[in-house]
């Protein structure tokens, strides 16, 4: 039994490694964003890119959901984008007979991976028509709850906020993504190549090398990752210190942020550190695993403070003095470590 | 070899590793307690050391005891929990937290666990990195050796004198007496007839004062404690020596005095019982009763009487019983005295030279010396006498009794001349004539108060001088070790001063008891100087016993006329009859004391 446990974690390396090189094939280096990205496809978690225009995000995402035998769709929102421009509708059409009946006329949102490109173009209405979708994988139209196909998997990019024509996400939006993944800019070598590659022919689009079969084990075998209690406590410990009103809490979280991380955040951090461990072909998951995933996990999920965002205080920051402030025993521990 | 289930191999070898891992967590706490308990030991010796205190400078042993047990006791309260072990072997072993992992699935058998508990197995199985294990050994831990040879070095080493001690007080240094003139005295004052009940219980309590007194001086006390209490004591037994005739008393015995001033020969004695000096009273009284006739013996009889029924009248009991037992006295000796006068009359020119001057002298002066002087020269001759000298002798004796007789005066006197007359004629008579004339010629005993006014005297004067020799600068009885003996010695020294006390009372201290080396001290103390203090604080803000300051309120009709204790406490000599010898006309004081009559 345990044998094809372990076999089934080396399948799903595989099948990851195969992943990830299709997608190299495209995409030039964003490694970790692939990486992240793939953390999130396998805890079954939804991702938000953020980057500037211009950085491959939509490229990323279209690469990934055409290497993965899954149905794909995309919405470009803007800011004349309706709800039921992204869940469907009920439309009158008449039969053979002359009857005149509704039916539902789907949305885009009906697929199981979806690419919200530019999602905070949109306005925030139409941003929280993804809210049921993003967190039950249902949909509800004219008071009728559609199931959506799984697996369920929800790309959205989005620029800088600080760019004109942009709706900043709502937090109950924000906090239903699992990582928010930083695109940054290529470096050299990184950008002559993609110079290079996209100047001359047009490239062969990659072939669909993860069945839908391979994504849903790869996220059955995620929940069955074990995790020990002193490292669950360790995140309970994180997030309950991001909490600026937590006794105990590091002054710059108190400074800084407005709120902290919730429930969401602690389930987020131990399904992603669950999605590292897996592609790192353990069953189990260490307190590196939780230091890894905690910046795209956490940083979409704190608010900042009026003085926070004042003194420019990026949630990154906060999460790497959590990280130095949380200790991975508790305090009142009579155990000393040597 | 049976193999054993994951979990279970897994259990098995996570605690044979867990083991490896607390035992030497405990060997760096009991080193750790060890090298604090030696320290402990060092700060005990040094303070030991410091202060002298020898017990601290060995407790080094039991520090280190105690400070393995507070270490190993404190490390098993915070042990670590078999979740810490997990984690510091995940950490050492760096296997992702496999251990602890694999440590909380419990009874889990599941494919993801399995592999868990295999991995973690696979983990443990390796070997910890070297030096990567608990630390048994710190840097710290070099105290142990170093604390322990520190102290052993400490407590080899000599105790450093004390510092100087401060300038003592004046008569706050302590000292140490075998013997105290005056004590003994005083400690025997409870055997002597008391003038009554009340007076026993004083004199009895001084006895007791005197007894507790000595025993301290035995052990050491401060001299200024000894010199208050010694004068208390000397204040207290002069009190009870001017108790005769004080207080409530002294109407009766002024009553007293105004009856004997109508007898002149009893002047003499009438001043001695003014002075209430009962022992000169005593020798005057002798010296009446060898010196006066019968007649003039009488006339002192009926007065001493008239004086007594007065003193007692007048409440003073204790006069009244002096006078009364002075009156039998001056009856018996006034007797014998006459008999001898008698005899020696009788005798003639048989009686010797001396003998002739001795009456004649005791006739004059009554001294008791003389009385002595002719009942020995009276022996001798009566001795001498030849049988028709001793008929004569009688026959004398026999007319000088009828002539008594003629005169009315055969009473006592008469029959004592018959008695020797009987005596003279036979040979066993004759000796016991000699011997009755060496009991008449023998000092007389003091009457009961007169011994114990000359007992109180006597006690007062002892306690004075003992007064002084508390007083004597050089007086420093507790010498200090020489550089012969060492700390520690204490047989050596204790018998050193038994031997040197037992100096000063090997010699009989009765007359022609033998010499009596005079190199008495106190047995040194077992230290090189004092190491200890004692408050020198004696009844702060109280004047010192025996001190007099200011005055105190008189009775009415009481004047300063003696030294010593009475309603005006101690007189001064100037102050001895003082309203006396001043300027005030003796009419202008009779007409005040009209004013103040007394009570």
């Amino acid at each position: 039994m345990g044998e094809d446990f372990e076999s089934r974690l080396a399948q799903a390396q595989q099948t990851v490694a195969r992943l990830i090189e299709t997608i190299g094939q495209v995409v030039v280096g964003q490694s970790a964003v692939v990486e992240q990205t793939l953390w999130a496809m396998i805890a079954g978690g939804h991702v938000l890119l953020e980057g500037a225009p211009g950085l491959g995000k939509t490229l990323l995402v279209k690469t990934i959901a055409r290497c993965l035998d899954l149905e794909f769709s995309r919405i470009q929102f803007t800011p004349d984008l309706m709800p039921s421009d992204v869940t469907g509708t009920n439309i009158l059409v008449g039969d053979e007979a002359g009857r005149r009946t509704f039916s539902l006329h789907k949305g885009p949102v009906f697929t199981q991976v979806l690419l919200a490109d530019e999602i905070n173009r949109a306005t925030p209405k139409t941003q929280s028509a993804l809210l049921e979708a993003m967190q039950e994988a249902a949909c509800t139209i004219a008071g009728k709850r559609h199931e959506l196909p799984r697996p369920f998997f929800v790309l959205a990019t989005e620029n800088p906020i600080e760019m004109e024509g942009t709706y900043p996400l709502p937090e109950a939006q924000l906090d239903r993504f699992l990582l928010k993944v930083l695109v940054t800019c290529p470096s050299e070598d990184e950008l002559t190549q993609i110079i290079v590659r996209t100047t001359g022919h047009e490239g062969a689009m990659p072939d669909r090398v993860v069945s839908r079969d391979e994504v849903v084990a790869l996220q059955v075998l995620c929940r069955e990752v074990a995790i020990a209690e002193p490292i669950v406590r360790y995140v309970a410990r994180l997030v309950g210190a991001s909490d600026p009103s937590a006794p105990g809490s590091p002054e710059l979280v108190r400074r800084a942020l407005r709120y902290g991380a919730g429930v969401r955040g602690a389930q987020s951090l131990v399904l992603a550190a669950k999605a590292v461990a897996v592609l790192s072909g353990r069953a189990h998951v260490s307190f590196a695993d939780i230091a890894r995933v905690s910046k795209p996990v956490l940083r979409h999920r704190m608010i900042r403070s009026f003085e926070g965002e004042a003194d420019g205080i990026a949630t990154d920051q906060v999460v790497e003095v959590l990280l130095a402030h949380v200790p991975l025993r508790p305090a009142a521990g009579d155990a000393v470590m040597p | 070899m049976k193999v054993l289930p994951g979990t279970r191999a897994f259990a098995e070898l996570f605690s044979r590793r867990a083991r490896g891992v607390r035992t030497r967590t405990s060997l760096d706490a009991l080193f750790g307690g060890l090298a604090s308990g030696a320290l402990a030991a060092l700060a005990c010796a040094l303070l030991g050391w410091r202060t002298g205190l020898s017990a601290l400078r060995y407790g080094g042993p039991a520090c280190l005891a105690l400070g393995a047990l507070v270490a190993l006791a404190r490390h098993h309260r915070r042990r670590w929990s078999d979740t810490d072990v997990a984690l510091f072997l995940d950490e050492k072993l760096d296997s992702a937290e496999v251990i602890v992992t694999a440590l909380g699935l419990g009874d889990r058998t599941d494919a993801p666990a399995n592999l868990v508990v295999k991995s973690a197995m696979t983990a443990l199985a390796r070997e910890l990195p070297k030096g990567s294990g608990p630390r048994v050994f710190r840097v710290w831990h070099a105290l142990l050796p170093v604390a322990c040879a520190a102290t052993v070095w400490v407590a080899r080493l000599e105790l450093p004198l004390a510092p100087p001690l401060p300038a003592a007080l004046p008569g706050a240094e302590v000292i140490a007496l075998e013997t105290l003139e005056g004590l003994d005295q005083a400690r025997a004052l409870w055997k002597l007839a008391p003038l009554d009940a009340a007076q026993g219980e004083r004199l009895r309590s001084i006895s007791q004062r005197a007894e507790r007194l000595k025993v301290q001086l035995a052990k050491g006390m401060p001299r200024r404690e000894a010199q208050a209490e010694l004068s208390r004591l000397r204040d207290d037994v002069t009190a009870e020596r001017q108790r005769l005739g004080a207080g409530h008393e002294r109407r009766g015995l002024e009553a007293a005095l105004a009856k004997l001033a109508n007898a002149p020969p009893l002047g003499s004695a009438t001043r001695a019982l003014g002075d209430r000096d009962l022992t000169e009273f005593d020798e005057e009284m002798e010296t009446l009763a060898n010196r006066l006739e019968a007649d003039d013996r009488e006339r002192a009889k009926k007065t001493l009487a008239e004086a007594a029924e007065a003193a007692r009248r007048d409440g003073a009991k204790g006069v009244a019983s002096a006078l009364d037992e002075q009156k039998t006295r001056l009856s018996e000796r006034g007797e014998g005295a006459e008999a001898l006068r008698e005899l020696g009359k009788a005798l003639g020119e048989s009686l010797s030279p001396e003998g002739k001057r001795a009456l004649e002298k005791l006739g004059q002066t009554g001294s008791p010396e003389h009385r002595s002087e002719l009942g020995q020269e009276l022996g001798k001759a009566i001795e001498g006498l030849s049988d028709a000298e001793r008929k004569r002798l009688a026959e004398r004796l026999k007319e000088s009794a009828s002539d008594l007789a003629k005169k009315g005066k055969s009473g006592a006197n008469g029959k004592d001349l018959q008695a020797l007359r009987e005596d003279l004629l036979s040979p066993d008579g004759q000796r016991r004539l000699v011997e009755t004339l060496k009991e008449l010629s023998k000092p007389p005993s003091p009457s009961e108060n007169g011994a114990r006014e000359h007992a109180l005297g006597d006690a007062v004067s002892e306690l004075s001088e003992g007064e002084s020799r508390l007083q004597q600068p050089s007086l420093v009885p507790l010498p200090m070790l020489d550089g012969s003996q060492k700390p520690g010695d204490l047989a050596a020294q204790k018998n050193a001063g038994r031997d040197r006390a037992k100096g000063s009372s090997g010699g009989d201290p009765m007359p022609g008891g033998g010499s009596a080396e005079h190199g008495a001290g106190t047995a040194p103390v077992a230290a090189q100087s004092v190491r200890a203090r004692a408050s020198a604080k004696l009844n702060p803000g109280a004047p010192n016993a025996g001190s007099v300051l200011g005055r105190t309120p008189g009775r009415v009709g009481e004047t300063a006329l003696s030294g010593g204790e009475g309603g005006l406490r101690t007189a001064a000599p100037g102050e001895l009859s003082g309203a006396d010898r001043s300027e005030i006309p003796r009419e202008y004081r009779e007409q005040v004391g009209r004013y103040f009559p007394a009570r």
